[in-house]
């Protein structure tokens, strides 16, 4: 199972969205996928209109001795589960912080389900918290979502730094919620190319159709499946699946 | 939802299935309905169970279905793990024709090079049923397939209307209750789903054909009623096989044709004393020729899949010079199948194989008189003819020195293959532990004689193809690669040959002769 994130220090950059249609792109080419919302706002949650519950809260998640098994849900979509978040979820660095090892956990909560899935899809909270440090021991790729403005760019340079070690994952930065209409944005979106030669080539805007997610709980391929933010996620996940399977 | 991705939803695989043999679709239906189920429209499929010939997906505890409406679906599932989905053109008839990605790896890894083919095919009227909670989450899912027909069996009548109940993750209750709901209506839950009950009502077997191992034999029981038990079996899967082999649906059919007309040879060699001297002699003259036309057309298939495997580490540009002897094997190899084939058809051969299998299903004519050994107890004969395999063996093996011919190492390797044989075909009647490690034992040698024998014959075959590419008068660059992959693969004959003494030695010790004594029955010396 190959375990990737949606990550990115600053928030409101298109992280949920990202992991929600990528989920779905991801099973329907064929993947078993595992979505674990470890957001406290649980709008991964939301989109799959599961109930925001972590039975026990966001302790039990993290000190059970079993595996995230008991805590998974069925989406409306075949081969696409999910982990749901709850409110508790804003305690999480806290319950890790009580742990031997807390940057192993979350590798060890995934552990069991190497067989059952192809793929799990964590859906970060934004900032460098123990529970981010957590995350980039489990994961072999993190999908950092980065909107073409100077603080995005500072943000991917300070992530990048801190992950320069050989043992680190994967960082797969994209360019999210781009206005094409602002000049600034497309004079970056060049910049971004050039500095950042990892970046994957799939650029999502920002789209009044993603906006909608919220309204139709679904990912955008469900709702408008031919509009171009699903033909871009769908771009986005053939990009994400050459690099983690080449 | 009515858009693209509705019939994407939630339909029951790895499902629990209820039969309804006395009610319509449209009495399930509303009693779904009444249940709080929401219908979608109801869509005509073709379901369609697929695997190899020989089941390896069953075998694996896999499960692939392709669902042809107006797209394909593959539905992939498992136990104990999620179900994936995969839209596709066209069901695959390899596991090449699938996007690369973990579906393909997963199919891949348990079907191997063999061809996926429709097990049993279904066409269906299908209306999927949802039910939602206030948020409008899906809880419970239903499907009610109306059975319309089984390919190529038209005359049969399988229960006209079946229910898969999905349990969805999470949401156990609701499929609990939906259960609930059916059973209250009348329905009978089924042990297996919807496509098993028309294999079961067809009489098609799911896990492909049998092999010797799912021969289960008395060991009391006379020789020549365990022999021709043995034998029975062998031209069952020589029967399966055949139409496969002349096909070319995949080279195992003409692989697993070839080891079921071995092991007859090696039966009928074994039995003289058993069978009927009348049928031993024209039978083993017929499995001989088999055995024969068999050969190259294997040789040449094992080269063609293996190539990447012995220019796996060749410069790039050797790889390329060496094109035309790819081309020439491919060649040598069309024709070979031509042979085989004419031979498969003719009617002679179809005669004696038809001919043999009625002999063995008809009452043993053994004449006045008896083979000597026809109704000894089987054990007695099997444990007899399998210690003389085995010191047949021991003694030929002891005489291979490093400068001994290779045909002698070659004569080798057909004994221990005999020996394997044997304890194959009548390994029901030996104490399975001691069995297994005796089999182990004797499978490290057999891996070292392989690998000698395959080396030996590629490299003669190597030798013949650079000849007749010389005659062509072929660029140098090719002859020179040629020369170059004739070293290296002789170079593994030598390590194979220069590691056989001590393979050998693992071999012939005390244990090996103990565990087959207690295999057979007698307890160690």
């Amino acid at each position: 199972m190959k375990v990737v994130a949606t990550y990115n220090i600053k928030g409101g950059v298109g992280k949920t969205a990202t992991a929600v249609n990528l989920a779905y792109e991801a099973t329907r080419a064929g993947n078993r996928v595992l979505l674990w919302d470890l957001d406290p706002q649980c709008a991964a949650t939301f989109f799959f209109r599961i109930k925001p519950t972590v039975k026990g809260g966001a302790k039990r998640l993290i000190e059970s001795n079993g595996s995230l098994a008991a805590h998974i849900r069925a989406t409306d979509h075949l081969g696409l589960d999910l982990v749901p978040a709850d409110f508790s979820m804003r305690n999480l660095d806290l319950h890790l912080d009580t742990r031997k090892r807390p940057t192993r956990r979350i590798t060890t909560l995934l552990e069991p389900l190497a067989d059952q899935y192809d793929i799990a899809i964590l859906d970060c909270p934004p900032g460098i918290t123990l529970t981010s440090e957590s995350v980039f021991a489990a994961c072999d790729a993190l999908l950092v979502p980065t909107v073409p403005t100077t603080l995005s760019m500072r943000t991917l340079d300070q992530l990048i730094s801190f992950l320069a070690d050989a043992d680190r994952p994967l960082v797969l930065p994209f360019v999210s919620m781009i206005d094409r209409r602002k000049k600034l944005q497309r004079d970056f979106l060049a910049e971004i190319f050039e500095r950042v030669p990892a970046h994957l080539p799939t650029v999502i805007a920002s789209t009044s159709v993603i906006e909608r997610m919220g309204i139709e709980r679904a990912p955008v391929a469900v709702f408008a499946p031919r509009s171009q933010s699903a033909l871009a996620y769908r771009e986005l996940w053939a990009d994400v699946a050459r690099r983690l399977w080449a | 939802m009515t858009n693209a991705a509705t019939f994407w939803l939630v339909t029951g695989l790895m499902s629990t299935t209820f039969a309804a043999a006395q009610h319509t679709p449209h009495d399930v239906a509303t009693a779904l309905a009444n249940a709080g189920f929401v219908l979608e429209p109801v869509r005509t499929i073709e379901r369609t169970l697929l695997d190899t010939f020989d089941g390896r997906l069953h075998t694996a505890g896999l499960r692939l279905e392709s669902r042809v409406g107006h797209a394909t679906e593959l539905v992939l599932s498992g136990v104990d793990t999620a179900t994936a989905v995969l839209l596709v053109a066209a069901a695959p008839s390899v596991t090449d024709q699938l996007p690369a990605g973990p579906f393909r790896r997963r199919v891949a890894e348990a079907a191997e090079d063999r061809a996926l083919l429709a097990v049993v095919r279904v066409r269906t009227r299908c209306t999927s049923a949802s039910r939602r909670d206030a948020d409008g989450k899906i809880v419970a899912a239903a499907t009610i397939w109306e059975q319309l027909s089984i390919d190529g069996h038209d005359g049969l009548t399988m229960v006209p209307c079946t229910v898969e109940v999905e349990t969805l993750r999470g949401f156990e209750k609701h499929a609990r209750k939906t259960f609930a709901t059916l059973a209250g209506l009348g329905l009978a839950q089924l042990d297996h789903d919807t496509l098993a009950e028309a294999a079961r009502v067809a009489q098609i077997h799911i896990g492909g054909y049998p092999g010797p191992s799912d021969i289960v034999l008395d060991p009391a029981m006379l020789a020549i009623d365990g022999c021709c038990e043995v034998l029975t079996g062998l031209a069952n899967t020589i029967a399966a096989n055949w139409q496969g082999t002349i096909d070319e649906t995949d080279i195992e059919f003409l692989h697993d044709l070839r080891i079921a007309v071995r092991r007859t040879r090696t039966v009928l060699g074994e039995a003289k004393k058993v069978l009927p001297s009348h049928m031993l002699s024209k039978a083993r003259t017929e499995f001989a020729q088999l055995g024969s036309v068999t050969g190259p057309s294997r040789d040449l298939d094992v080269y063609i899949v293996e190539w990447p495997t012995y220019t796996d580490g060749l410069a790039p540009d050797i790889v390329s010079a060496l094109e035309p002897v790819r081309a020439l094997l491919r060649q040598r190899q069309i024709a070979a199948h031509r042979e085989l084939n004419d031979a498969l058809r003719a009617p002679t051969t179809t005669a004696f194989v038809t001919q043999w299998r009625l002999w063995l299903a008809g009452p043993i004519d053994d004449g006045d008189e008896p083979a000597p050994a026809a109704h000894d107890p089987l054990i007695d004969v099997v444990a007899k003819r399998i210690m003389s395999a085995h010191t047949r063996l021991v003694e030929a093996g002891r005489l291979i020195r490093s400068d001994t011919p290779a045909e002698h190492v070659h004569d080798l390797r057909k004994d221990a293959k005999k020996l394997r044989y044997l304890i194959e075909c009548f390994g029901s009647v030996l104490s399975e532990k001691p069995r297994k490690t005796f089999v182990r034992r004797l499978k490290v040698l057999q891996d070292n004689l392989g690998v000698h024998q395959d080396a030996e014959v590629h490299v003669a075959t190597l030798r013949e193809i650079a000849d007749e590419l010389h005659e062509r008068g072929e660029t140098s660059a090719t002859m020179l690669a040629v020369g170059q992959l004739t070293e290296r693969i002789d170079q593994r004959r030598r390590a194979a040959r220069a590691e056989f003494a001590e393979r050998f030695a693992a071999y012939d010790i005390d244990d090996t002769r103990d565990d087959l004594e207690r295999a057979l029955g007698r307890g160690p010396r």
